[in-house]
Formats: C-alpha cells, sequence, structure tokens
C-alpha cells in the first residue's frame, strides 16, 4: 500500500536517480569521447566539436578563481554555436561573458568576453543589434589594448563604419574617411594590414579615388598578409591597378611577385602578358 | 516495492552495458592502421569504380609495396550511393581507413575533426619526381591548380586537407568514320566556327540520307555542362566591369553580386552570345533532349544515331569500350577570339585549370602512420606513376607534364589563356540556377524561338534564381562567420597569436566584407 504521502516521496527520489545516470552517462561519454586524445575543451572548440566541449567545460571542477573564470569564458564561446541553436542558450551565452566582462574588461579573459559580446550583436542574433555591437568595439577600442581580439574589434567597427553605417545614407566619402581615422588607434601589425586591405578593396568598391586605394594595397603588402590566398589576391589587385594608374614599376614588381609565389594561379598567364607589355613600354 | 526493484534492476543493467560499451570504446586499438606480420597495412577508401580506376590503383599499389616491403595498402571501393553514410559511420565510429577520398559529405567542420591538413607536405618536393623534369617544383606546384581548388584548400580553415589523382575535362567526341563520310576529313573542328561547317554538311547529309540522324547526342547533364563552359567563356567583359576589386575571378559570389546591383543580366552582350551559342547548339540535338540522361546520349551515340557527343574525360574509357568505331577527341566547339560573330569581345580561351581535379584524397586522424599514408600519396600523385595511371585507366592524372599516351593527348589541359568570366558549377553551387535553365531552357528550343523572346521571357527569374542562390551563400556564410568566432578564440586561447590566427583574422574580415557587399545588393 502506498500513502500518497509515499508516493511523492517516490517521485521525487526517482529523478534523483535518474540525474544521477545521466550525469554518469555524461561523465563516461566525455571520458570516452575525450580519453583517446586527451582534449581540453578548447581543443574540442578549436575542432568545431561544440556540444562536446560544452560537456567538457561544464563537467570541469576548476579550483582557483582565475580557473573558473577561463572555464566560464569556454563554456560560453562553445555556446555561441552549440547545436541546435537556441534563444535561451544564447541568453546564457551572454550572461557568463558579462559577467566575465564585470570582473575585469581589461585582461585577455575579459577583452576575449567583450569582444565576443559584441560579434553575438553583430552577428550571432537572430536580428543584429549593430548600435549595440559598435558600443563594444567602441569599448575595446578605448582599452588601448594590443590583444588581437581588441584590435580586431576595431577591425569590425570599420567594417560596419563602411557597409552598416549607422545613417545609411552617409556618402561612400565619409564612410571611407571614418574608417580611416581608425587606422591611429591600431597597433597590431597584422590588424593594420587587415584595415589597410579592407580600405584599399572598400575605396574601390564605392568608387574612391584609385591612387588612395593603390596607397592602402601597398601598404598592406608592407605590414604583411598572413593568408596565402589574400597575399596572391592582394599582389595581383595591386599590380593589375598599379597598370592602369601607369605605375610601370610597382605592377611589374607586384606581377612577378605574384608569380613566383602562385606558378600555377588562372590568373598567370594575365600577369604574363602584362609583364611582357609592362617591359617593352619601360625599354629607354 | 517490486516495482522499484525491477525499476533499479533495468537502470542498473543499462549502465552496467553503458560502462562496458564505454570502455570498448575507451580502451580499444586507435586508429585503422594495422600490422600484419610486422607490416604496416594501409587502407584507402574511394567510390571511384569506374572501369580502369580500380586496375590502375591496384597496379600503383603494387608499385609502391615493391618499393616498400614492410608497407601493405588495400583498396577499399565504396559504391558512391552509400558513400555519405559509410563515410560518416566509419569517421564517427573511429574505424575510418587511412586515407579516404573527399569530396561527398566533406566540410569544414569534418574535415577539421577527422582528418589532417596535409599543408606542410605540399610546399616541399616531392621525392619520387627526382629525376623528372618537376623534380624541383613544389609539390603543390606540380598540379594544374597549384592545389586551390574545392576539396583540396579549405579557405576557413587555411589547410590543404586534399590531394588529388585524376584531372577532369570536357570534349568532344567524333565518331571518325561517319566524320570523313560527313564532311570528307577526319580531323574533326577545333572551334565554333569550324563546327558551324560540319553543320551545315550535316544538314545536307542528313536530307540526302534520310532518316533520325542528329549531329550532336545531348543530354541535360551534358547540355547543362556545355552552357556552363559557354557561360566562362563569353561573360569575360562582364568579369573585368563587374570587378571592383581588380580580382578578375569569376565566383557566383562576385558575379551574382553584380547582377543584383544591376551591373550585368541576361541581356549584357555575353550573356546574349551565350544564348545564341547554346540554341545553335541545342538545335543540333535530339528534340527533348533536356529531359534526356547521360546513358541515352551516350547511347544514341554508340548506335551511331549521332556524330558527336560534347562529354568528358570521366566517359573515355566506357566510349572505347562500347562503340564499335574509331573515335576522335577535339575541344568543345567554343569560339575563339578570331570568330566573325563570337570572337569580338573575347580576350582569349581560358585555361581549363579550375575545378577540373577530381579523386581528392585525405588523411584521417584516426591514421597512426600519417607519414606513411602521405608518402603513398605522394607516390599515388608522382610523375612517373601517372604516366602509368593514365595508360591503364584511360584518364588523365593529375600530376602535371605527364608523358600521356598518344590517345589521351587531346585531353591534356589547356594551363594558359585569360581567365573565365563567370566561373561557376551549376548544379553544385547553384541548384536555383540550375533549375532555372531545366525549367526554362526548352523555350530557346522551340520552333520559331528567338533569344530576343527567350530574354523578355526569362530575364526576371535569371535574376531571381541568382538572389536564391546568394541568399544561400549568405546564409552559409553567415553560419562559417559564427563558427569561426569560437574556433578564433580557442585558437587564441590554445596558442599564443601567431600565423594561423593572423589568417583567420584576415579571412574573416574579407569574408564578412563581402557578406555586407551581398547583404546590401539583396535588399535593394
Amino acid at each position: 500500500m502506498c500513502s500518497p504521502t509515499a508516493a511523492g516521496r517516490d517521485a521525487r527520489r526517482s529523478p534523483s536517480i535518474v540525474q544521477r545516470l545521466r550525469l554518469g552517462v555524461i561523465a563516461l561519454t566525455a571520458a570516452a569521447s575525450t580519453h583517446a586524445a586527451g582534449e581540453s575543451g578548447w581543443d574540442l572548440t578549436a575542432h568545431y566539436r561544440f556540444n562536446e566541449a560544452r560537456d567538457a567545460f561544464g563537467l570541469a571542477r576548476p579550483v582557483t578563481p582565475t580557473e573558473a573564470r577561463l572555464n566560464r569564458l569556454g563554456l560560453a564561446n562553445a555556446l555561441l554555436n552549440v547545436q541546435p541553436r537556441t534563444d535561451a542558450t544564447l541568453t546564457q551565452c551572454v550572461g557568463l561573458l558579462e559577467k566575465v566582462v564585470g570582473e575585469n574588461v581589461g585582461d585577455d579573459a575579459g577583452i576575449t568576453a567583450l569582444y565576443l559580446l559584441g560579434r553575438i550583436d553583430q552577428i550571432h542574433r537572430a536580428t543584429p543589434d549593430l548600435a549595440a555591437a559598435r558600443r563594444r568595439y567602441t569599448q575595446l577600442a578605448d582599452g588601448g589594448s594590443p590583444h588581437p581580439l581588441a584590435q580586431l574589434g576595431i577591425v569590425q567597427l570599420a567594417l560596419l563604419t563602411l557597409y552598416r553605417p549607422l545613417v545609411p545614407t552617409t556618402p561612400p566619402v565619409e564612410r571611407l574617411a571614418a574608417a580611416e581615422a581608425l587606422a591611429a588607434r591600431l597597433t597590431l601589425p597584422s590588424a593594420q594590414s587587415d584595415l589597410q586591405l579592407l580600405l584599399a578593396r572598400s575605396t574601390l568598391f564605392f568608387g574612391g579615388a584609385k591612387e588612395k586605394a593603390l596607397e592602402h594595397f601597398l601598404a598592406a603588402r608592407k605590414l604583411g598578409i598572413a593568408p596565402d590566398r589574400v597575399r596572391a589576391d592582394t599582389a595581383f589587385s595591386t599590380a593589375e591597378l598599379a597598370r592602369e594608374l601607369g605605375h610601370t614599376h610597382v605592377a611589374m614588381e607586384c606581377y612577378t611577385a605574384f608569380l613566383q609565389d602562385n606558378p600555377r594561379d588562372v590568373r598567370g598567364w594575365t600577369a604574363r602578358q602584362a609583364l611582357v607589355a609592362l617591359a617593352v613600354t619601360t625599354v629607354p | 516495492m517490486k516495482d522499484r526493484l525491477l525499476q533499479k534492476i533495468g537502470f542498473g543493467l543499462l549502465a552496467a552495458a553503458f560502462v562496458f560499451a564505454a570502455g570498448r570504446v575507451m580502451f580499444r586499438a586507435t586508429g585503422a592502421t594495422a600490422r600484419t606480420n610486422g607490416k604496416i597495412v594501409l587502407r584507402f577508401a574511394h567510390w571511384n569504380l569506374h572501369g580502369g580506376l580500380r586496375e590502375a590503383y591496384e597496379q600503383a599499389i603494387a608499385g609502391y609495396e615493391k618499393l616498400h616491403p614492410d608497407i601493405i595498402v588495400e583498396q577499399m571501393p565504396v559504391p558512391v550511393r552509400v558513400w555519405p553514410t559509410w563515410q560518416r559511420t566509419q569517421l564517427v565510429g573511429g574505424t575510418a581507413p587511412d586515407i579516404i577520398q573527399l569530396g561527398r559529405g566533406t566540410n569544414d567542420e569534418i574535415v577539421s575533426r577527422y582528418f589532417r591538413p596535409l599543408t606542410a607536405a605540399v610546399l616541399q618536393p616531392n621525392p619520387y619526381n627526382a629525376g623528372t623534369p618537376i623534380a624541383r617544383e613544389r609539390w603543390r606546384d606540380t598540379f594544374a591548380d597549384g592545389l586551390t581548388g574545392d576539396n583540396v584548400y579549405f579557405p576557413n580553415l587555411q589547410e590543404i586537407y586534399g590531394v588529388p589523382t585524376l584531372q577532369m575535362n570536357m570534349r568532344a567526341f567524333y565518331n571518325r568514320e561517319l566524320l570523313e563520310k560527313i564532311s570528307g576529313r577526319t580531323e574533326p573542328p577545333q572551334n565554333y566556327a569550324e563546327f558551324t561547317v560540319l553543320m551545315a554538311k550535316t544538314e545536307a547529309w542528313t536530307k540526302a540520307r534520310g532518316g533520325n540522324f542528329v549531329l550532336i547526342a545531348g543530354s541535360g547533364d551534358y547540355a547543362t555542362h556545355v552552357f556552363q563552359r559557354l557561360i566562362q567563356s563569353q561573360t569575360q567583359a562582364e568579369l573585368y566591369a563587374n570587378d571592383p576589386d581588380y580580382l578578375r575571378t569569376g565566383t557566383l559570389l562576385l558575379m551574382g553580386t553584380a547582377v543584383l546591383r544591376g551591373g550585368w543580366d541576361l541581356r549584357s552582350p555575353g550573356m546574349q552570345r551565350v544564348l545564341t551559342l547554346f540554341q545553335s547548339l541545342g538545335r543540333e540535338m535530339a528534340p527533348g533532349f533536356f529531359q534526356l540522361k547521360r546513358d541515352d546520349a551516350l547511347l544514341a551515340f554508340a548506335q551511331q544515331s549521332s556524330l558527336v557527343i560534347l562529354s568528358g574525360s570521366w566517359d573515355y574509357s566506357l566510349i572505347q569500350r562500347e562503340c564499335a568505331f574509331p573515335v576522335v577527341v577535339a575541344p568543345l566547339p567554343l569560339p575563339t577570339p578570331d570568330d566573325p560573330t563570337f570572337g569580338r569581345d573575347l580576350l582569349g580561351v581560358a585555361p581549363e585549370t579550375q575545378s577540373s581535379l577530381d579523386a581528392i584524397y585525405g588523411v584521417t586522424q584516426a591514421c597512426p602512420h600519417p607519414e606513411v599514408a602521405v608518402d603513398f600519396l605522394r607516390y599515388l600523385a608522382s610523375y612517373r606513376v601517372g604516366g602509368q595511371f593514365a595508360a591503364t585507366s584511360q584518364r588523365l592524372p593529375s600530376t602535371l607534364g605527364v608523358d600521356l599516351p598518344e590517345n589521351l593527348r587531346p585531353f591534356a589541359l589547356r594551363t594558359d589563356g585569360p581567365v573565365p568570366g563567370l566561373n561557376f558549377s551549376i548544379n553544385d553551387s547553384s541548384p536555383d540556377f540550375g533549375r532555372w535553365l531545366q525549367t526554362n531552357a526548352f523555350r530557346l528550343f522551340e520552333p520559331g524561338a528567338t533569344v530576343a523572346d527567350f530574354t523578355d521571357q526569362t530575364a526576371g527569374s535569371f535574376r531571381a534564381a541568382f538572389a536564391s542562390d546568394l541568399r544561400r551563400v549568405h546564409d552559409t556564410q553567415i553560419k562559417t562567420s559564427r563558427r569561426g568566432d569560437s574556433t578564433l578564440v580557442a585558437q587564441l586561447v590554445g596558442d599564443p597569436p601567431g600565423a594561423k590566427t593572423a589568417q583567420m583574422i584576415t579571412t574573416q574580415v574579407l569574408r564578412e566584407m563581402e557578406l555586407y557587399r551581398l547583404q546590401n545588393a539583396l535588399e535593394r
């Protein structure tokens, strides 16, 4: 005979067994899935294993407050891409990141969290909140940190200024000037190069001064461009533009660099033909 | 009470079963490569079941095993229909072979998770090319496109994951006996102008002879490929006019965005030439050819109901085997710059190097001897093995400059020439554009149909098809950017900022610049 009270007690007990089993299952799954390579939550996230990363961060038992803070950041970072994507997950993510920022906005973890909050507003929400994203990036810029994500925040600010200005009718020339003004706030060469590339291509896109675009391209090349394909594209674009503007030596140098690094590129014939034509024009 | 006991027993059994299974997973031998009698066994899986290919791989394996007596290589052909499921099961289950073909169901996520980057390896010369004309070239430069194509280079991951072993290209295959009978010569047309002469002669010959005979054995698949090649060849001027970045690469994103911005459309001179040429070629095919399948076209050609079939190098082995007449291979009948009608705005005949490499292989994370797997791929895609591979498979090996058998020389890729115009794979990257073609093409071939009428009827849906495909591109790019945020942060926390993170950041910034341009164009 089960009294209602006993049944209620059993009902309260049953979930605890289920819950314990569930936790055990999660623990074993996580252990089994990460055992082979001993991957951390960060490793799992770097390899697109977001759901497993969430479980790994969720199961972690950080000892120090610093570890706990980094774990919150890792969990939020994984939650950003956990499937299925829900508003609740995004809200949880924002909460975790705001806590990290609230503790210290100036250290690496704080800067990373602030950058991610900007990205959530810019690209992760179903309806982007670009004004909020701008505020986050401006806060990052004001911090003056050389951290790559603080610097990237400034480049993102330039991107929004160029293509999603606060006032949509802002003339291109004003957008370009505002974006160019952000260059002074960058200290990391790779970020400076990214902004120069953005300015070069946007100047051309908006029909700005081609000489100015060429200057930006050359500045980016001088600062260094990390990805092979972007380096190839930039060398070729710079060469084509310089040729059109009559800067023969610049064009020849860029075509030559392009061909040296990319002998099989589909644009190789175009570059070789251009070099032959330019060589003829430079014969004394 | 009894219920609770049963419940506990049930849960206990479930837990025990799970612990047992988890233990099996945890303590099983990882990796697919095993050792047999002290030898390393390397397994490589693919879906290339076509005649000649398996034999060619087997021959290459025998050569490799002779050079390396301590290694056994096992080929695992898997039917293409079950490939995606099979592959996923093997990868997720941790039982994947050492080398797996890439291209069906392999995306950034799968590749990053289950495959090893090969970038460092391809930046060095291939030792198996020693003593050959390409001995000093970086391995990547021994391929037609420098390993920058789809399923080889993964731009979001900034790594090369695949090594191709085959080249594919389109050609016109002529029945030599019929060609001589109809045209009085055995040398096939080399371009569109020469092809029009053959069109006239075939018409006269068919009238005199009577019966059902059409010049081209056509089908929807082949016609789509031809349409794509016509667009590449005729829209070079449109590319130069709509390329603000001076990149000269006519991607769907660039050219499609230009369509949305009003930079060019179906009424542009290049597209009008495409339609005129397509109509001209399509009228040489059987009525309703767009509904026919590849096998129908091959049968018509084999039965000598047609003089020519416009197909790919992938069909050559089959055509040789099934056709009881000599076949002569020539370039597709495309206009050249000296063409009196269609050559005026052409910059020239474009190279065939983009998207032409196939049978691409990657090394899995599960492989415990990746250096052995990479070494086998080096051997497979080497100069000398390429020659044998071509002779046995009757297909083009991926390695450039290989001394091809006489009959395969007409397939050699054109590697030089001005850039192609809009360069995309109609059904792979732009399914809605493919559907537009599929549902509208018939209008061009109806009796009395004109290009002008076709343009009036379909210009709106042409733009809509681009818009629809670009919305898909937009959504994919957004997802890529979102995932990129988490992986970038994880990368930065895991390692000090370096070249890899700088590459990821630059790629992300430029991708999002293009994304905003596209968004603005879609909102117009």
